[in-house]
């Protein structure tokens, strides 16, 4: 069972999340077709598949079809799915398809929902976002900008990397303090179809120095080799992360 | 804060400095992207040629870019017509003008500071990325106006931001305590690039437990913009929860057309369906309805659903909010 499937045989393409070990992180996928369309006539069909450092997915749920009216919550616990090998956890794959028309030129991709529970109150509500096919106008493909990271003896900054394609990414970071001093991190790969989790201070030395003189604020650039899907939390004094969000490309 | 980074100049320090001498109200700008003065637009009501908010854009220029002196304008016609005032439609572009190179982006975020009795606070960030495959960078002006959830304009700041530089603002240092009615409103930048590059601004709501982090919305270039249905709708997904958890669904119009007869609509995963009607919101006006105490289900846990905003038909600049007010935690995404 090779993985991206559908890319050859439908014009759908899927969308991307990220799949983390259930001892972090209780996954529910909220398929709803209203996110996508306002037309009753609509009817999607999805299928669920789990990827860690190989095409092949690990995994692979095939939910049906749904109607526009019908919203179905998937818990991949009650999957009986298995954990992903790598402790970063490792790739979802939501492979949208609306059956009763073929995509329009933009935004060939229908994006559902992941809402993520920690046992301690943590986790994440996050849309899921495809690799390519975005109907904006992106500029570069290379860097992608988080404006708000925090480094300080309060707070962490952590950095998800997903890599959805059969080739190894090379990625590099840049920190930038509010006032425009930078630290870099030296090139690192994200393995094919694989998870890259980390705190941002590890990789980034001198972080909390840098960003010292602004309160421990400052934004991060992100390079890599192939567009990659980044996301980024905070996490306070110890505390759960209450929120992961994508950074922003570079808009033309 | 560093000094080159936070938004220092305050434009507007009438908005909260007790009553300003009147030759300084009359220098003061009431529409800061055409450089309009409240004595300019007291001038043109007085002498009568003004009986409206298009008069005055006619007449003065005010309020024909970001519109956000709207309010400000209506409030002065409204002091000086009396009765005699009418208000009316106003302009949403100059004539003959192409509104993709001359209207600035406006971009919506929430601020909470204090909302509801939460220890939370605001933070939104600005990031000036440039490097040297970017042969365009330059330094960007950007404003930012908080408004109240009515719409009406409380403070203003500008900022310059430089290459490589983030600009940040914090609503600890800014707003003072009571500004804010209720502890919610809105923060409104304006910013003049002809390409938003890396310039789309992300906020932070920060507890003592957690910091939490999404991005703004843009309204249309051209607010004026004729509704159309919209192929999508604005969605609150809206899965069970071990603990108990406060949910809003927050909202701000960023079209003319005000919105009218929009509901909330709750929809379980078993087809069953309850709304509420929103308030009537014009351009510029927000809401933030809460609501585990619209619908029971979301209430107790143990919905699965998704609420969603209907008719798909305005462009909202919308987030949802979920608070576990026992840990403090809150969780913050776009629509």
């Amino acid at each position: 069972m090779e993985g991206s499937t559908p890319l050859t045989s439908e014009p759908w393409l899927p969308t991307y999340g990220w799949w983390p070990r259930s001892e972090a992180y209780a996954v529910r996928v909220v398929l709803s077709p209203y996110h996508h369309a306002a037309d009753p006539a609509a009817e999607f069909a999805f299928t669920l598949r789990g990827y860690c450092g190989s095409a092949t997915p690990v995994w692979e749920h095939e939910v049906g079809r749904l109607g526009h009216g019908e919203q179905r919550v998937v818990d991949l616990t009650a999957l009986g799915i298995p954990e992903p090998p790598d402790p970063s956890g490792g790739v979802l794959e939501i492979d949208s398809v609306r059956i009763d028309e073929p995509p329009g030129r933009n935004n060939p991709y229908i994006g559902m929902w992941l809402d993520a529970r920690a046992a301690d109150g943590g986790g994440y509500l996050i849309p899921t976002i495809p690799i390519r096919g975005a109907g904006k106008t992106i500029a570069r493909d290379d860097l992608q900008v988080v404006p708000g990271i925090l480094a300080s003896e309060d707070v962490e900054t952590e950095l998800l990397l997903l890599n959805p394609l059969s080739e190894v990414i090379e990625v590099r970071l840049v920190a930038s303090s509010a006032d425009g001093l930078v630290a870099e991190s030296g090139p690192f790969d994200v393995a094919p179809w694989s998870a890259h989790h980390e705190d941002l201070a590890r990789r980034i030395p001198r972080l909390r120095r840098l960003l010292a003189a602004s309160d421990g604020v400052g934004s991060l650039a992100i390079y890599s080799s192939h567009r990659i899907l980044p996301y980024f939390a905070f996490r306070r004094a110890g505390r759960p992360i209450v929120s992961m969000d994508h950074p922003a490309p570079i808009f033309g | 804060m560093g000094v080159l980074t936070a938004f220092r100049e305050r434009l507007r320090p009438g908005a909260r400095a007790g009553a300003p001498a009147p030759s300084e109200r009359d220098n003061a700008l009431v529409c800061h992207c055409r450089r309009v003065t409240r004595g300019t637009v007291a001038d043109a009501t007085r002498s009568g040629e003004a009986r409206s908010l298009s008069d005055l854009q006619r007449q003065t220029t005010a309020c024909t870019r970001c519109f956000g002196c709207r309010f400000d304008l209506e409030r002065m016609l409204r002091d000086a017509l009396g009765e005699a005032y009418a208000p009316a439609p106003f302009l949403t572009r100059p004539e003959g003008v192409d509104v993709h190179t001359v209207l600035p982006r406006r971009m919506y975020m929430t601020v909470f500071t204090g909302y509801a009795g939460h220890e939370i606070d605001t933070r939104v960030v600005i990031f000036n990325w440039a490097d040297e495959a970017d042969r365009e960078s330059r330094a960007v002006t950007t404003r930012a106006d908080l408004l109240a959830m009515d719409g009406t304009r409380l403070d203003v700041w500008e900022t310059v931001i430089e290459p490589r530089c983030s600009a940040v603002l914090d609503s600890r240092e800014i707003i003072p305590d009571g500004l804010l009615d209720g502890g919610v409103g809105v923060m409104k930048l304006v910013v003049d690039s002809p390409r938003l590059s890396s310039l789309r601004p992300y906020f932070q709501l920060a507890s003592p437990t957690a910091v939490t982090s999404t991005h703004e919305k843009t309204g249309p270039q051209d607010p004026g913009r004729r509704l159309k249905p919209r192929r999508y709708n604005f969605l609150f997904p809206i899965a069970p929860s071990n603990r108990p958890e406060e949910a809003y669904f927050f909202l701000t119009n960023t079209q003319v057309d005000p919105m009218e007869d929009q509901r909330l609509v709750w929809r379980s995963e078993h087809g069953d369906e309850e709304s509420l009607t929103l308030p009537r919101l014009e351009l510029d006006q927000s809401a933030c309805v809460a609501l585990h105490d619209a619908f029971p289900a979301i209430a107790s846990g143990e919905g699965e659903g998704t609420v969603r905003l209907d008719p798909a038909l305005h462009k909202v600049a919308g987030w949802m909010l979920r608070v576990d007010r026992e840990a403090a935690l809150w969780k913050v995404q776009h629509l």
